[in-house]
């Protein structure tokens, strides 16, 4: 299954969401929190839970 | 534009067309529109990317089409770039379609020169014209074609508009000439001609690419040329050193510039959009925020509207008062306090509820004192993320960074640390060169507060000027201080920032409350175990008497800075966690304790004072036991003495 894009809040740039877990496995704080950092430039994106995800991707457009 | 055309493609196999571009430009959308029906989609070797193929009839030729994943540059960031580049670079195509947004045609040409760099057949197709018309945006497609030296397509692969004028271009373009080698300027174009001159092995894409790639530092290039130069690549690589070394920035930086330049150059006059009202005001209002002259008055508005009154005046007053006072004062204290009193054992109480208690105060700062604060933080973050402002502020301070060892990019850390200061340690190994990285690391152990400890010392500070500017003072003129001297002290070059500048937009209320939710709810789940633990420590130094003692070991430090004997306590609990010590301070200014003067002391010394546990933890695991200790001591003193110049000024002014 094809992980869901990020796009990151400082380059604007896409990237997929398990790009930034290798890094943040390294972190003392992984498991806790909800941040995937950008392949491009660095940056910690916060990333919704699942159930906040799959409500958004509901409402959005991209469902049909 | 391009130098002169190479060699001609010989084809002894289906042709074979790589569909290469940037996320999103409707790659696929053309691919499935080229393609019949039969269509696999597997990983590539070794990697868990998707690579989509499938066969089709381009103008009564067969030939096999390959979706790549999305890339930006040919000097992969990602492990989907690095796929797309594999496929390209060792031979996997004949001819590479440039996929490109029409409407955002000046940020994709950089990767179109470097396609033209590897010398395949290229033709570039210019998709969703129908959005670009429908906004108003035109493109001079002859003119684009004759400076890129290569056949522009413009299309719209969901509706097949053009798409077969581009599957006859994509068969002549097969076989015609390879496109030629872009011509750069400021002694990358030299240096690039000077080090494919080293190159005499055989390539399966023309030796320019490698050489780029070879000049810029890329580890796959070097085993490109160590397995087909006859001297195992020494040379090439020995000649790619000693160029990059003579640029005085990192070699990708230059060459990102000259390439972007060229690009720039490009575009110019072939792409025309409406200048609106409204799309004037948000270029010049993009400009603007990274200009000085009116960045810096526009920061400050933002500080000052954002953090002092909207964080420090609405979450910390307003919202904590209601918390504290109402829900807490009235509601829950008394409840819990009613809960626990038939138990006898007073040692067992005073664990839940008392002065201590984990309920009444561990509870009670986690959520009435912290979470508001941080909540009205992040919702401020969260809207100037959106809005693009960041990578603005990063070209704003990128010259003063300058100054400090620093540079722009510098600012990510920076920003990130006024969130947690802990995981902005860890994106400090982003930056370039180990100067960088040891600056930025102790830049933000000293003078960035963190999120809850910002925002408590905002709404310590609300209704206190003289402390406030004191506070901000100190902190501004430490970061200066400490940066110029870092700078100067630690060996290494100085760093370059360069990064494509993403456009100015209206924050989006869905993604901003996402965002402001996801943080908080990190956020809170990470402080409230801790909160609760140091309820307990803070219980168990009471009972056992430790608590006492490390208080009055404290005591003389505390007493030369003027201030109350209670405060050993918050220095001692803000090593434990930043925003423990601040929501102690906050306590202690609403009760009084502390007078303006003891305020700004205070207030810069826990600011200044050592990282949390978690952040000196991380501190050790980035830049090594013995950096992080030495912080640590320079740190500590400097916290301190600072503190003690900041109560014998303001004492000798008063």
């Amino acid at each position: 299954m094809t992980a869901r894009p990020v796009v990151c809040g400082y380059c604007a740039r896409e990237f997929r969401q398990d790009w930034g877990q290798p890094v943040c496995r390294a972190c003392p704080l992984a498991g806790m929190c909800h941040m995937v950092r950008c392949p491009h430039c660095g940056y910690e994106n916060p990333t919704p839970p699942a159930w906040l995800s799959r409500l958004t991707h509901l409402v959005s457009d991209d469902a049909s | 534009m391009l130098h002169q055309p190479s060699n001609r493609v010989s084809i002894l196999h289906p042709l074979r067309v790589a569909l290469v571009g940037a996320p999103n430009v409707g790659k696929s959308a053309l691919f499935n529109r080229l393609t019949g029906r039969y269509v696999t989609v597997s990983n590539y070797p070794g990697t868990s990317i998707e690579v989509a193929r499938g066969s089709g009839m381009l103008d009564g030729a067969a030939v096999e089409l390959l979706d790549t994943p999305g890339m930006y540059s040919l000097l992969p960031s990602t492990e989907e770039e690095a796929v797309t580049r594999r496929v390209i670079m060792e031979g996997g195509a004949d001819v590479l379609v440039h996929v490109v947004d029409a409407k955002n045609l000046p940020r994709m040409l950089s990767l179109t020169l470097q396609l033209a760099e590897i010398g395949r057949p290229l033709v570039v197709a210019l998709n969703m014209m129908d959005e670009a018309r429908r906004l108003g945006i035109q493109v001079d497609v002859t003119r684009l074609a004759a400076r890129l030296g290569v056949a522009v397509v413009p299309i719209v692969a969901v509706s097949g508009e053009g798409v077969d004028a581009l599957r006859a271009m994509v068969v002549a373009a097969a076989r015609g000439p390879s496109t030629g080698t872009p011509v750069y300027g400021n002694g990358v174009g030299t240096a690039l001609k000077s080090l494919r001159g080293t190159l005499a092995g055989v390539y399966p894409v023309d030796p320019a690419a490698v050489a780029a790639l070879l000049l810029q530092g890329d580890d796959e290039a070097r085993a490109w040329v160590r397995a087909a130069e006859p001297d195992g690549g020494r040379g090439a690589v020995e000649a790619a050193e000693r160029l990059a070394a003579r640029f005085g920035a990192p070699a990708p930086y230059r060459v990102a510039v000259e390439r972007q330049r060229a690009a720039e150059e490009i575009a110019d006059g072939v792409v025309s959009a409406p200048r609106t009202r409204g799309a004037r005001w948000v270029e010049w209002l993009g400009r603007a925020l990274a200009r000085p002259a009116t960045g810096i008055p526009a920061l400050l508005l933002v500080l000052y509207l954002g953090l002092y009154l909207f964080v420090g005046r609405l979450g910390g007053g307003t919202l904590v008062d209601w918390l504290e006072r109402t829900v807490f004062g009235r509601g829950l204290n008394p409840f819990f306090e009613r809960l626990f009193a038939g138990i006898p054992s007073d040692a067992v109480r005073s664990l839940f509820v008392g002065e201590y208690g984990m309920l009444t105060l561990g509870l009670r700062y986690a959520v009435a004192i912290i979470l508001p604060i941080v909540g009205a933080f992040f919702l401020f973050f969260s809207v100037l993320e959106d809005s693009g402002y960041f990578p603005r502020l990063a070209l704003l301070v990128d010259r003063v960074f300058k100054k400090l060892g620093l540079s722009g990019r510098a600012v990510i850390p920076l920003v990130l640390g006024f969130a947690c200061d802990t995981m902005a340690t860890m994106v400090t190994r982003t930056l370039e060169t180990r100067r960088e990285r040891v600056l930025a690391t102790l830049l933000l152990a000293l003078a960035i507060p963190c999120s809850a400890q910002l925002g408590v010392i905002l709404a310590v500070f609300a209704g206190q000027p003289l402390a406030f500017g004191v506070w901000v003072l100190a902190l501004l003129a430490t970061f200066a201080l400490v940066g110029a001297i870092g700078a100067r002290i630690l060996p290494g070059a100085p760093a370059s920032f360069y990064m494509e500048m993403p456009p100015l937009r209206r924050p989006r209320l869905g993604n901003v409350l996402i965002k402001t939710y996801t943080r908080m709810q990190w956020y809170f789940l990470e402080v409230l175990p801790l909160f609760l633990l140091a309820s307990v420590l803070m219980w168990a130094g009471q009972r056992t008497g430790v608590f006492a003692a490390l208080v009055a070991a404290l005591q003389p430090v505390v007493s030369a800075l003027g201030l109350p004997a209670e405060t050993a306590g918050v220095f001692l609990f803000g090593f434990f966690r930043r925003d423990y010590g601040a929501a102690g301070l906050y306590e202690m200014s609403r009760s009084g304790a502390l007078d303006q003067i003891q305020l700004a002391v205070v207030g810069v010394t826990l600011t200044l004072f050592v990282p949390c546990v978690a952040q000196f933890l991380m501190m050790i695991k980035e830049r090594g036991t013995k950096t992080a200790v030495g912080m640590l001591a320079f740190i500590t003193p400097f916290a301190f003495g600072a503190g003690y110049l900041v109560n014998l000024v303001l004492r000798a002014l008063r």
